[in-house]
C-alpha cells in the first residue's frame, strides 16, 4: 500500500495548526482567570499603624524626646536593622526632623489621593498612618508628629 | 488514525494542565494563603517581647499543612497550596516557629 506523502505531511501541518490555536484559547482562559480571581488584600495601613506606635515608643518613651540618640538612623536605633527598605518613616518634633526610607513614596501617595484611580492599581498605592502626639522636647511641650508610609510587596 | 489519537492526547493534556491551573485559582486557595501569611505578619509586628501564639493547623481559613519564618518572611501552605512568596514582617525581636502535631506555635523574644 502506497502512502500518499504530500497528505501525510499537510496532515501534520493541520495538526500542529490546532494544537497552536488551543494552546492560545487555553491561554486566553487562564489569562481571564488570573484577572478575574486575582485578590489582594492591603494590610499596609495596619502596617503603618503598628510602626507608627513602634516609632512613638522608641522616640518618646515616656514622652520625652531626645532627638540626639537617632545620629545613626531612626530605624536602626530603634531596633530595626533589616527588611525596613517598604517603610518610610517621618517624624516632626517642633520643626525639627528625624526622616528615614525612600521619601519617593510621599508623591506616590499624593498622585493615589489626587488622581482618579482604576481598582486594578489600587493595589500599588503606599500604606498610610499619621499620628499626632504631645511630648517634652528640650523642657517644652510640643506637638510630635509621625508620618509612617508603608510601600506595596511587589 | 494514531497520529489523530496521539493529537486527540496531546490536545486532552493541554486542556486538562490548564483546566486545573484555573481551577487552583477560582477555588480561592491563594486569598486563604495570603489571609493566614498576613495575619500571623502583623501579629509578629504587634507582638513585644515574650508573646507566643498558636495556629491551629485545622482552621477556618483551611489545613495549614505547612508553615515557615525565614528571611524575616511568613510562609504559609494552605489546603495543599504548592507555592508561596511569603510575606515580610518587621520585628526587633527574634521570632522562631515551632512545629506540633496539630498546631504551629510562634514565638517572638
Amino acid at each position: 500500500m502506497k502512502m500518499n506523502k504530500k497528505g501525510v505531511a499537510g496532515e501534520g501541518i493541520l495538526m500542529v495548526y490546532r494544537l497552536v490555536l488551543i494552546g492560545f484559547i487555553a491561554l486566553i482562559i487562564l489569562g481571564l482567570a488570573a484577572v478575574f480571581y486575582d485578590y489582594y488584600i492591603d494590610v499596609r495601613g495596619t502596617e503603618a499603624m503598628i510602626m507608627t506606635r513602634e516609632v512613638v515608643n522608641c522616640v518618646a518613651p515616656s514622652g520625652v524626646v531626645d532627638l540626639t540618640r537617632f545620629e545613626n538612623g531612626l530605624l536602626e536605633v530603634c531596633g530595626f536593622d533589616s527588611g525596613m527598605e517598604r517603610f518610610y518613616v517621618r517624624v516632626d518634633v517642633g520643626g525639627e526632623i528625624l526622616e528615614q526610607g525612600d521619601s519617593g513614596v510621599e508623591w506616590v501617595k499624593e498622585i493615589f489621593e489626587n488622581e482618579d484611580k482604576v481598582e486594578a492599581i489600587k493595589k500599588y498605592g503606599p500604606g498610610y498612618f499619621e499620628g499626632e502626639y504631645n511630648v517634652l522636647f528640650n523642657g517644652e511641650e510640643k506637638k510630635m508628629k509621625v508620618e509612617v508610609l508603608v510601600s506595596h510587596e511587589f | 488514525m494514531h497520529q489523530v489519537l496521539i493529537h486527540l492526547i496531546l490536545i486532552a493534556l493541554v486542556f486538562a494542565l490548564f483546566f486545573f491551573v484555573t481551577a487552583g485559582r477560582a477555588d480561592g486557595n491563594e486569598a486563604k494563603q495570603q489571609v493566614v501569611e498576613k495575619q500571623v505578619a502583623l501579629l509578629i509586628d504587634s507582638a513585644s517581647a515574650g508573646m507566643s501564639f498558636t495556629i491551629y493547623k485545622q482552621n477556618m481559613n483551611g489545613v495549614i499543612s505547612d508553615m515557615k519564618v525565614e528571611d524575616g518572611k511568613v510562609f504559609a501552605y494552605v489546603d495543599g497550596s504548592g507555592y508561596s512568596n511569603g510575606y515580610e514582617f518587621f520585628t526587633k525581636y527574634d521570632v522562631s516557629l515551632e512545629k506540633k502535631e496539630d498546631r504551629y506555635i510562634i514565638s517572638v523574644e
